[in-house]
């Protein structure tokens, strides 16, 4: 192994995107010396020619390696070679999902391996939320470890650190430095996964779902802890959100639906109707009852294991859902049981939950359709959410979701998304707090929403007082959604995730994309063991509530006598 | 400082002309435990010190006892003139009282009246020249430092106040509303209006006894259900008046808000409606000129203070000056909140306003069980639209000061001060008529011997020809017969039950009586027959089978393909594992197909968990059915013989609803198909968000927001809303009302589907329609709801002919009554029309 590689994004369909960009000068003499000297085969001859290839950027790591006195810029004879950082990096992403955090969560659905290489692939860029917190392991000695190449785009956030001796900001950089376990990294890429060079969908059956690996701790969480009614665990603290049919396609519906079942969690349906395709996957698929009621039936919430109510949307809290026009195309029409091509409305509140008391009568309403069911109640992060918690607990509620403002896909306005509620990691300690004050903390499973991008994020929201997190943006950035927020624009997702138009949406082929979200679950579960681990906990439901393990950037250090930054 | 988080309620109040006793309220409020959470349950009294109505009725609570001879000094002695003392009964144990979970304060209540020396200092610091507004204020004030010194600034919550109006009290606990009666006693005690309120709020253990409703103004009292939006901005709005709430909670800001309009500012009543209420949008335009220029000068300056969000207040006061007492509902604008008002004539006149009509009917039944001269179902029952032109969302019950005799009478107007009555000038039948038995006339007699072999549909028609028109007894005696017969062979009550449920569900000419007592006969009548019916797993022929709470554990397996299974729903829980719903999805899942449930009180879910394609299910409901009734419904039919509450058909896929009666809010919310027949009218946002091909007709008419985000597919064969607009008069015709959809947002945000109004007049104005436009009627439209008119034509004997088509005696087609709405997206260039 020796020099890591940076193999990320590898599909048939999509041109890579890589971090660097690598070119081959007119100068070249087709001499092959770069092809022998790279160790990640981004130079090579196609069998048959001469001339060398096009480099393959994407698998190139860096001037790191390609500027050492061995790689291949310096080996070059006619110096025709020349590793740039690539432009594409410059418009991946946002500060949230930073182009390292979309590259690392690729490899993940690549790989299903937490990323080896050091490069913030835990943290994004937003120098907020749970980007200004760290998981430490104060009581475990910490092994130093290589320094791997660095990244330059972020490393102007850590000269906000000063690293010190054994100061608590140098523990909190020592963490992140040995987060990814060394030796994990993946030598050649699983190509062909969709016909690579075909250009077609194909889901063959090479794409069998690997087995979760044995991990040595236990990561799952039981969702009724009412004491009554019917025990559902789910194998991980992490399931997947609500995306209705019409935000996004059945073919990305199927493959979140396949790998929910596959890893014995769920998924959820979103508002838009529980189309046939998903009943095989019955018992894995959450039922949400939005407030325009789309596709809620007698019949779905009678097959569905737990039904949500979703109150409001972290990503707009207080406005209700547009579905503009031109999404609705004939299939989605047909779902929903409109007219094609007609906007369609989700009203801001349900206009029959005015009050709690509604609310208790809508939870006995789901009670009198499907008495098994589990209910969850999905609610943004009002400065009230502890009392709203504590309400939808007394009405019957097994799960409060709290869903913060950081998540949403480009269908959110922005200004609803950074201006509305309450920060989810103020909201999520604020519950846990009162309901364990008011001693029913154990009687009820939180669950946080909202821009959870990592393991690192899992486990901050774990710490903060969560029983488990809810994802949604990072399964869709498996399936190589490129982050790119327009969800909403014309025919939707260029890369046929977000759109159900029937040109586009057939891109995302259900067995790859099932098997890239497998892998990316398996991925956050392997991260959470080893912090697990090293923080001494055989089980992630010792974590909950933990704050003890987590620093909070503002308050490290000298910021602790008193001022805020 | 950190508001509790109010939740929505349960409310009742009733006004009556004669004192009537606490135990009234017990009933109803125990119907209504769902709406509430045991953590606090209040009551208020008005008119119920006459001996004392001049003095002030300090009331003050004691959480801990030993500071009482503290707080009479400071508060009491030293302020005012004590006329009496007296402590309020309670029952020796608090563990008399199951449920109360925490001790409710031990209630002192002082008689007082003004220190003349006292005041005499008050007037002179805070420069008053009034006696009578310095000495209301003085009692203002004195009560808030109590408060303040005894309760809200310190952490051992020792006494507060109650309430210190004249002529009326409060009482409230950590508990249920009834408890509230019986630890204090009150079963027996007389009052002209009482208020009960039910809380459910959501912070966890600090609930309070001071934060429980309902909270007291000065003569008033409130009760509230809702949530106000906007509390800070009241609060705010309140604090520059240097008004400043102690209980954390908005409430106690609705009672401040009154109290500062019609207190301090000295507003009439309307204006302290319009203040906290504003009529607005289209309302506002339609008002008279005179109250525009009012109400704008009104909302230029308390805009601010007008709370926002769903709410509804109940209000309890007494006007001391003019000796009468006085009981207020008031809906938000957006008519957010459930409520139903009833009046009921008789000797004694009975106002009602509540949170859901089953607490009314249990109300009213309790008091016909002591009571022979009152009838169990009110004359009329009715919801308010908030914030409108029409009622102004508010209806006020003053309780009159005594005549020359004693006797008070009881007034019921609405905002604007017009008038609402029952059926005044019908004679009621006598006392104890509903459980007599009297002789059948010999006509009569041989009348219903040659009909011996007819249908019940006969004998029906047979009725309204001949008897119904008769007297008390006449009618009384053809129902006793119909249930007498009933009990021979199933055929026979087969047909009395179609008789006696078509005399509860048609409307007809009944000259000189009153169709709420006969409607008492008919259910009661009901009653007994389905109680003659054999239990379940009785060895017997016939279809029907009759199950209770105690059958819970029988074996439902239908004995043949057709029976029939009656329940008796009064011993029922209104929902949960045990809830008549369960029942009912157990007996379909043994086989069973066809359901009687009867004396419904609130029970909710009905006709819920079947499942999809349960077509072939017929459930008829007697009595009330509780909220969301045929909610997820798919291929059943359900048959409502009265009126159904709130949340009807919410997501109803297929199947058929039925209701002879009135329907509450949000009726088939998100419904997806399916056909569904209302005789009288809905409250706010039918349809809305409703999707596929639903079909409904609204026979009267709704209060606001219908069919708003409808997108029920294609303007021709997709879904639609019909509403006739129609009213019944007293002779069982079917007459069309002034304003056939009253509201402002018609189609508001639709993307789908049409809209039917039959507006022959064209009053229906484009300003009603928020985003949808008018287009024309034409036959492929008349094709599509003619069947849906007929059908509705055979269930209500609402004739197309002579009740829709025929306008002043003209024959009309049907493109001049009917006007057609669509969304705008489908009208594309809209035409005006009409």
């Amino acid at each position: 192994m020796g020099v890591p590689t940076n193999k990320v994004g590898v599909t048939g369909i999509w041109r890579p995107i890589a971090r660097y960009l690598v070119t081959r000068g007119d100068a070249c003499i087709t001499c092959g010396m770069c092809e022998r000297v790279c160790p990640t085969n981004v130079h090579f001859r196609r069998p048959g020619q001469n001339k060398m290839a096009r480099p393959e950027s994407y698998r190139c790591v860096g001037p790191s390696c390609a500027e050492t006195p061995e790689g291949c810029v310096e080996t070059c004879p006619m110096s025709a070679l020349t590793v740039t950082e690539s432009p594409q990096i410059a418009a991946l992403g946002d500060k949230r999902w930073t182009p390292e955090l979309i590259l690392n969560t690729y490899r993940r659905a690549e790989t299903g391996e937490p990323p080896s290489y050091e490069e913030d692939g835990s943290i994004g860029g937003s120098e907020g939320g749970f980007d200004r917190m760290r998981v430490v392991a104060p009581e475990v000695p910490l092994e130093p470890i290589a320094k791997l190449p660095a990244v330059p785009v972020h490393a102007r956030r850590h000269e906000a650190i000063p690293v010190q001796g054994a100061s608590p900001v140098a523990a909190l950089k020592r963490f992140s430095e040995i987060e990814c376990p060394a030796g994990h990294a993946i030598d050649s890429v699983t190509e062909g996964a969709r016909g690579a060079d075909t250009g077609d969908t194909v889901d063959d059956a090479s794409t069998e779902l690997p087995p979760m690996p044995d991990l040595g701790v236990d990561l799952s969480i039981p969702l009724n802890r009412r004491g009554v009614g019917r025990d559902l665990t789910i194998s991980l603290p992490i399931y997947g959100g609500g995306m209705s049919y019409g935000s996004i396609g059945v073919q990305t519906m199927l493959s979140r639906a396949t790998a929910a079942k596959h890893l014995g969690t769920l998924t959820c349906t979103g508002e838009g109707g529980f189309p046939d395709e998903l009943v095989p996957y019955a018992d894995n698929v959450i039922t949400q009852v939005a407030t325009g009621l789309f596709g809620v039936s007698e019949e779905t919430i009678g097959r569905a294991p737990v039904v949500e109510f979703k109150y409001a949307q972290g990503a707009k809290p207080g406005l209700g859902g547009h579905l503009l026009a031109s999404k609705v195309n004939p299939i989605v029409a047909k779902q929903r049981q409109s007219v094609p091509y007609r906007s369609l409305f989700s009203p801001f509140p349900f206009h029959s939950v005015y009050s709690v008391e509604d609310h208790k009568k809508h939870v006995d309403w789901i009670f009198a359709i499907n008495p098994a069911a589990l209910v969850s109640v999905k609610v943004s992060t009002p400065s009230d959410v502890d009392m709203v918690a504590v309400g939808s607990y007394y009405a019957g509620a097994h799960i409060i979701h709290l869903d913060g403002g950081y998540g949403g896909t480009g269908a959110a306005p922005e200004i609803a998304k950074k201006n509305i509620a309450m920060p989810i990691e103020y909201a999520i300690p604020k519950t846990h707090d009162f309901l364990s004050r008011e001693g029913i903390r154990d009687d009820v499973t939180l669950i946080a929403s909202g821009g959870i991008r990592s393991a690192h994020d899992i486990a901050k929201a774990i710490a903060l007082g969560a029983d488990g997190v809810v994802i949604g943006t990072a399964e869709l950035i498996a399936l190589e959604c490129v982050v790119c927020r327009n969800c909403e624009y014309q025919r939707g997702c260029p890369r046929g995730i977000a759109t159900t138009d029937p040109v586009l949406s057939p891109f995302v082929g259900p067995a790859w994309g099932a098997k890239r979200i497998v892998n990316l679950y398996h991925s956050y579960a392997r991260e959470l063991a080893h912090i697990l681990t090293r923080l001494g906990m055989r089980s992630i439901r010792e974590l909950r509530g933990r704050t003890d393990v987590l620093r909070h950037l503002d308050f490290v250090g000298s910021a602790r006598s008193g001022g805020e930054r | 400082m950190k508001r509790e988080c109010e939740g929505g309620c349960g409310v009742l109040g009733f006004a009556s002309s004669r004192p009537l006793p606490g135990r009234h309220l017990i009933s109803p409020c125990t119907q209504m435990h769902n709406r509430g959470n045991g953590k606090g349950g209040g009551i208020a009294v008005a008119g119920c010190f006459p001996e004392h109505k001049d003095l002030y009725a300090l009331q003050i609570g004691y959480l801990n006892p030993a500071v009482r001879e503290e707080v009479e000094r400071k508060f009491v002695h030293d302020v005012f003139h004590v006329e009496d003392i007296v402590r309020q009964e309670q029952v020796d144990d608090v563990r008399d009282v199951p449920g109360l979970e925490v001790t409710p304060p031990e209630v002192w209540r002082y008689f007082v009246r003004r220190n003349d020396q006292t005041l005499h200092v008050f007037m002179r610091d805070y420069g008053y020249s009034d006696h009578e507004k310095a000495e209301e204020e003085l009692v203002y004030r004195n009560t808030y430092q109590l408060n303040r010194e005894y309760y809200a600034d310190v952490d051992e919550k020792a006494a507060f106040v109650l309430s210190h109006g004249k002529n009326m009290m409060v009482l409230k606990a950590v508990s249920y509303a009834e408890d509230v009666l019986r630890y204090y006693k009150l079963d027996d005690f007389p009052a002209h209006v009482w208020i009960g309120h039910q809380r459910y709020p959501t912070r966890g253990r600090v609930w309070h006894p001071g934060g429980a409703h309902p909270f007291a103004g000065l003569h008033e009292a409130l009760v509230h259900n809702g949530d106000l939006a906007n509390y800070y901005a009241v609060r705010e709005y309140l604090a520059a008046r240097k008004i400043h709430p102690l209980f954390l909670t908005d409430t106690e800001v609705a009672v401040l808000l009154f109290d500062y309009y019609d207190r301090t500012l000295g507003y009439p009543l309307e204006l302290t409606i319009e203040a906290i209420a504003p009529t607005s949008e289209r309302d506002f335009d339609l008002l008279p000129k005179r109250s525009q220029r009012l109400y704008r000068a009104v909302r230029a300056a308390h805009v601010h203070g007008s709370p926002d969000g769903p709410w509804f207040f109940i209000i309890a006061r007494s006007l001391p000056d003019d000796d009468a007492v006085q009981l207020i509902g008031i809906t938000d604008t957006s008519m957010l909140r459930p409520h139903v008002f009833s009046i009921s004539e008789g000797d004694v006149r009975i106002a009602c306003v509540a949170s859901e009509k089953q607490a009314i009917d249990t109300f009213l039944g309790g008091l016909a069980a002591e009571d022979n001269s009152i009838c169990p179902v009110a004359d009329t029952y009715w919801s308010s639209r908030g914030g409108s032109h029409t009622d102004g969302g508010a209806y006020i019950f003053t309780v009159d000061p005594p005549s020359g005799n004693g006797s008070r009478e009881l007034r019921c107007t609405d905002k604007f001060g017009k008038e609402v009555t029952g059926a005044r000038d019908v004679p009621d039948p006598p006392a104890g008529w509903l459980t007599s038995k009297p002789e059948m006339p010999p006509m009569i007699a041989s009348a219903m011997d040659e009909r011996k072999g007819g249908t019940g549909k006969e004998i029906f028609d047979w009725f309204v020809r001949e008897v119904a028109t008769g007297s008390y007894d006449d009618v009384a005696s053809v129902i006793d017969r119909l249930v007498q017969e009933a009990v021979e062979d199933d055929d026979h009550r087969y047909r009395a039950l179609t008789c006696l449920t078509r005399m509860r569900d048609r409307r007809y000419r009944i000259a000189k009586k009153k169709r709420n007592w006969l409607l008492a006969r008919i259910d009661a009548a009901i009653d007994r027959l389905f109680d003659h019916c054999p239990l379940v797993g009785t060895e017997m022929s016939g279809r029907y089978r009759r199950a209770r709470f105690e059958d819970w554990d029988t074996d439902f397996t239908p004995h043949r393909d057709d029976a029939v299974l009656v329940i008796d729903a009064s011993g029922f829980p209104p929902e949960g594992d045990r809830a008549v719903v369960r029942l009912v999805v157990r007996a379909y899942r043994a086989g069973f197909r066809t359901f009687k449930v009867y004396r419904l009180r609130g029970d909710r879910f009905i006709g819920c968990g079947l499942g999809a394609g349960s077509d072939g299910v017929r459930i008829d409901c007697y009595g009330t059915p509780g909220d969301y009734l045929g909610s997820g419904l798919d291929g059943a039919e359900i048959i409502v013989h009265g009126n159904a509450q709130d949340q009807v058909g919410q997501i109803m896929c297929s199947g058929t609803l039925t209701i002879f009666g009135d329907v509450g809010q949000t009726f088939l919310y998100g419904a997806k198909g399916g056909t569904a027949y209302v005789l009288g009218n809905t409250g706010g946002r039918p349809l809305i968000n409703s999707v596929g091909s639903i079909r409904a007709i609204i026979n009267g008419t709704c209060l606001d927001y219908a069919a708003e985000s409808f997108m029920a597919g294609a303007e021709i064969g997709g879904g639609f809303l019909i509403i006739n607009g129609l009213r019944v008069n007293v002779h069982g015709e079917f007459l069309g009302l002034d304003d056939r959809f009253p509201g402002g947002n018609f189609f508001g945000l639709a993307s789908g589907g049409a809209g039917y109004v039959n507006d022959p007049y064209r009053r229906m104005t484009d300003d009603q329609l928020n985003g949808a436009g008018f287009v024309d009627f034409d036959q492929a439209d008349w094709e599509v709801i003619r069947p849906h008119l007929e059908e509705n034509e055979r269930l209500f004997g609402i004739s197309i002919e002579r009740d829709i088509l025929t306008v002043d005696r003209t024959r009309k087609w049907p493109k001049e009554v009917y006007r057609k709405v669509v969304a705008k997206a489908a009208a594309g260039t809209v035409v005006a029309h009409g």
